[in-house]
């Protein structure tokens, strides 16, 4: 055997996979008519279930198909961009519009970057790996790209149809851009996407204290990165330069962002499919880090991070998440000083549902750490790694893997929680379905079948999209697999 | 070791809940029912809260002294009206899903009768009736929000009742329109009166005032009936029309909206078992806001009363009547030959109802704009005005 450090030759491999191969039980992939005759139709009884239930079966869909085609779409045609955007001013519709163009970009290079940087890492070690094609990507995202078609189908003029196609296009090109662009880039990928997916948010909003903040963040953990890659007296001293640099870069940008005078469309006048979309991008990406953070407060040995930690978790999780939006949204003006500004509803409902999101992802994260026999964390202080560094690089991937399905589980969940968004009065997807129904030309005409099947197909195939990805990362990752 | 844990937790957790139900006062219990009505009433019209007020009323009741101070605060703060005028735009509490009275358009705007009067009383303060940002609020929400001075006038088919005047800390003002539950069955049903309902089965929704005021009022007049539960009017509605039940009771004004749906003919029972006055309402404690509110939505019916409308208003530039001229702010000639405009000392320009009546119109002008697309008519109901045998009535403007 070769050393982990000196990576492993392609024979090896070769000889792995052959192995492995050879260990597999042969496979049984029958011709189609006789894999029926085993399955379907071996025996009275089984024929029997299988006409009752294969005729059952087309019965229900040709009905259901006949009403899907027989309905009157004209309430989704009229209410497009309610179900898509929400209350959105006409004479502002450039500002969603762009945020989607710049968003789309982002996710494209981002995704490229980080695809490419696996990419490279694989080769290094001389592992299979090639540039997926984008066959296959349409492939894993084809419900998610379908639906979108299908939506923007809807539109009455050409604008949406000319939106998607650039945003796709720009989708397409950013993922090339962050494929071949060079390394020292793309190590910065995640912070350039968290960057790019910002400014995309204050292109609709506009420039506030709380975008402000948020741009200083990442600038605080980027430019501490940065300064990290060189070299530093060790200890105290190294890490207060470090740190002071990064607050000062951070300060300096909050400031920069503020001073910008650029009005926008507070979120307090957002909606729709956008709404649910970016609480629940924002409630994962927010709660994830936050939730891991509070798993290792629950193991930890010091009593105040164990303490804060197990009260807010528990706190959290015996409380539902109905209950928490409901005291944000009503109870906690009340006790705000009377000439402080009210924090926007969106704000506060962000702040619940990532906390809520952060403490059952805290409470998964530990089942995983859990998992993590104790040999790893002993033989990585055995060789001398720091506290951190066997969190960082042992405990946590291995813990991580194994718990993708559940964590997965909690962003579905997620996703479609924020349709309690409704009770605080937000217009989210699910809820413009209440306000099309009641519109005059569409009142009493029994449509809320047709609303709901248009906004179940887009929860549908985002939670199907998640869901799928999760799968295709455990078997990428080897999830189950001994 | 133990134990000095567990009562570390037991502390931590009194804490919270001393916390909790200090602050919580009647949101926690008895909004929880209003909430139900609530949800309902977003599709049944003035019925919704209502229960809410009243079943709050005794967990309200005592914590109502919290929710004073709280209002106190409010007025030190400075009265409304400034805040408004500083602010150039009224937050306005409405509905979103209430056929008639508060929608969202295609369009993404809010519109509808309650919604309008959101536009008077910008028309009044501001000058500008398109100075309103609705925030639709669920039943649960309205009064909390309220009070916490994030809205500044509730108009959102808000029942006023004894209960809620005295523990929501809300001042409820002039009545705009004058709803009521009611009956309606189909035309060829043998069903002509209440009384002939014994033992028909009726259509309600469950968990709302309707449900429970139907059971009072049929238990008391000796009415035997099974009631059809639905959850919300979508699922009511085809099956009313399915035959499924004879009677359908719900507020009048949302019958009216829905029958003017149906391709069946039917027929509204003459009577009306409750009472729904509902009008705008603002936070106790700020009399001058709650004048102006209360003079801005006045002035659309003393309009209507004059015979002003949206139309014919420029022709009243050279009224002769003297209660017209003040009214619309315009110059009056006293006996010296002196010019004057009259100030009432509102705190509203003296132009405000010529603003309202230009910008958005009289009573008549918003009820037709608005409900008579819904199936309901001015003349003959309650909402007509005291001079051809209505209920609306306003004050002298002078």
């Amino acid at each position: 055997m070769t050393g982990a450090g000196e990576g492993l030759s392609a024979d090896d491999v070769a000889l792995f996979t052959a192995r492995a191969e050879a260990a597999r039980p042969p496979s049984q992939k029958l011709p189609p008519g006789q894999w029926a005759k085993k399955n379907l139709f071996d025996g009275f009884a089984n024929i029997i279930f299988t006409l009752v239930f294969g005729f059952a079966g087309l019965a229900v869909l040709f009905f259901l198909a006949v009403w899907v085609i027989d309905a009157d779409y004209e309430i989704v045609r009229r209410n497009l961009r309610i179900f898509m955007i929400g209350q959105f001013p006409k004479n502002e519709l450039w500002r969603p519009a762009v945020s989607l163009l710049v968003v789309m970009a982002g996710v494209g290079f981002t995704s490229g970057a980080l695809a490419r940087n696996a990419h490279d890492l694989a080769l290094e070690q001389d592992l299979p790996t090639e540039k997926s094609s984008w066959v296959s990507l349409i492939r894993r995202f084809w419900a998610v790209i379908a639906v979108v078609i299908f939506f923007v189908s809807f539109a009455r003029t050409l604008t949406p149809y000319l939106l998607v196609a650039g945003a796709f296009a720009l989708l397409v090109a950013g993922r090339e851009l962050g494929w071949a662009i060079n390394a020292a880039v793309r190590a910065r990928a995640i912070y350039i996407g968290a960057t790019i997916f910002l400014l995309s948010m204050l292109v609709i909003a506009g420039t506030s204290s709380l975008g402000g903040l948020s741009l200083g963040l990442i600038t605080l953990f980027w430019v501490a990165g940065e300064v990290g890659r060189r070299d530093l007296p060790g200890g105290v001293v190294g890490l207060t330069i470090r740190w002071g640099i990064a607050l000062v870069a951070a300060i300096v940008v909050y400031a920069i962002e503020v001073a910008i005078p650029y009005d926008g469309f507070g979120w307090e006048n957002w909606g729709g499919l956008h709404i649910t979309l970016f609480t629940t991008v924002l409630g994962i990406s927010l709660g994830m880090p936050f939730g891991i953070l509070l798993a290792l407060g629950r193991k930890s040995d010091l009593p105040v991070m164990k303490t804060a930690s197990v009260l807010f978790i528990e706190f959290i999780r015996g409380v539902p998440l109905i209950s928490l939006l409901l005291f944000s949204n009503l109870m906690l003006p009340l006790f705000l000083p009377i000439d402080f500004e009210r924090p926007a509803d969106l704000t506060l409902t962000i702040v619940v549902i990532t906390g809520f999101s952060a403490a059952y992802i805290a409470e998964i994260v530990r089942g995983g750490l859990q998992a993590v026999p104790k040999g790893q964390t002993e033989a990585a202080q055995a060789s001398g790694m720091s506290a951190g560094s066997v969190q960082r690089l042992i405990v946590l991937p291995q813990a991580l893997r194994a718990v993708i399905p559940a964590m997965v589980g909690q962003f579905i969940a997620l996703f479609k929680d924020t349709t309690l968004l409704q009770i605080i009065g937000i217009l989210e997807f699910l809820r413009v379905t209440d306000v099309a129904n009641v519109q005059p030309d569409f009142l009493g005409k029994g449509l809320a079948p047709v609303t709901y099947l248009f906004v179940a197909l887009g929860y549908w195939a985002f939670a199907y999209t998640m869901s799928k990805e999760s799968r295709r990362l455990e078997t990428k990752l080897g999830v189950g697999v001994r | 070791m133990r134990k000095h844990w567990i009562l570390r937790l037991v502390a931590v957790f009194l804490g919270f809940t001393l916390l909790a139900a200090a602050c919580g006062n009647d949101s926690s219990d008895g909004d929880a029912v209003e909430q139900d009505g609530g949800d309902t009433g977003g599709d049944t019209g003035g019925d919704g809260g209502d229960t809410g007020g009243d079943t709050g009323g005794d967990t309200g009741g005592d914590t109502g002294e919290d929710g004073g101070e709280d209002t106190v605060d409010l007025v030190q703060g400075g009265s409304v009206l400034a805040k408004v005028q500083d602010a150039g735009v009224v937050e306005c509490g409405g509905n979103d899903t209430l056929p008639g009275f508060g929608i969202v358009d295609a369009d993404g705007a809010f519109s509808g009768f309650d919604i309008d009067f959101c536009g008077v009383i910008a028309a009044a303060v501001l000058g500008d009736a398109s100075a309103v940002n609705v925030t639709p609020l669920l039943a649960a929400q309205r009064f909390p929000t309220l009070q916490s001075g994030e809205i500044d006038v509730l108009i959102r088919n808000t029942t006023w009742t004894a209960s809620r005047d005295g523990n929501e800390q809300a001042n409820f003002l002039h009545t705009t329109f004058y709803d009521g539950q009611g009956f309606m069955v189909r035309d060829d049903s043998s069903i002509a009166t209440l009384a002939d309902a014994n033992n028909a089965s009726i259509c309600v929704l469950t968990g709302t005032t309707t449900l429970l005021n139907l059971n009072a009022v049929l238990a008391d007049r000796g009415i035997a009936f099974t009631p059809v539960t639905f959850e919300s009017n979508d699922e009511l509605n085809p099956a009313f029309q399915a035959g499924q039940c004879e009677v359908w009771t719900s507020d009048a004004s949302q019958l009216a909206a829905f029958a003017a749906t149906m391709d069946i003919p039917t027929r509204i029972l003459p009577e009306i078992i409750s009472k729904e006055p509902l009008g705008p309402v603002v936070a106790d404690g700020d009399t001058q806001w709650a004048q102006v509110v209360n003079w801005a939505t006045m002035a659309t019916i003393q309009a209507w009363e004059f015979g002003i409308n949206q139309e014919n208003l420029s022709s009243f530039t050279d009224s002769e009547d003297t209660n017209i001229r003040r009214f619309l702010g315009l110059p009056i000639v006293d006996g010296d030959g002196n010019e004057s405009i009259a100030e009432v000392g509102l705190g509203l320009p003296t132009d405000f109802a010529w603003n309202i009546i230009e910008q958005v119109g009289n009573y008549e002008d918003i009820f037709n704009r608005n409900l008579a697309g819904i199936g309901l008519t001015l003349a003959g109901s309650p909402n007509d005005l005291w001079t051809n045998g209505g209920l609306q009535y306003v004050p002298p403007f002078r």
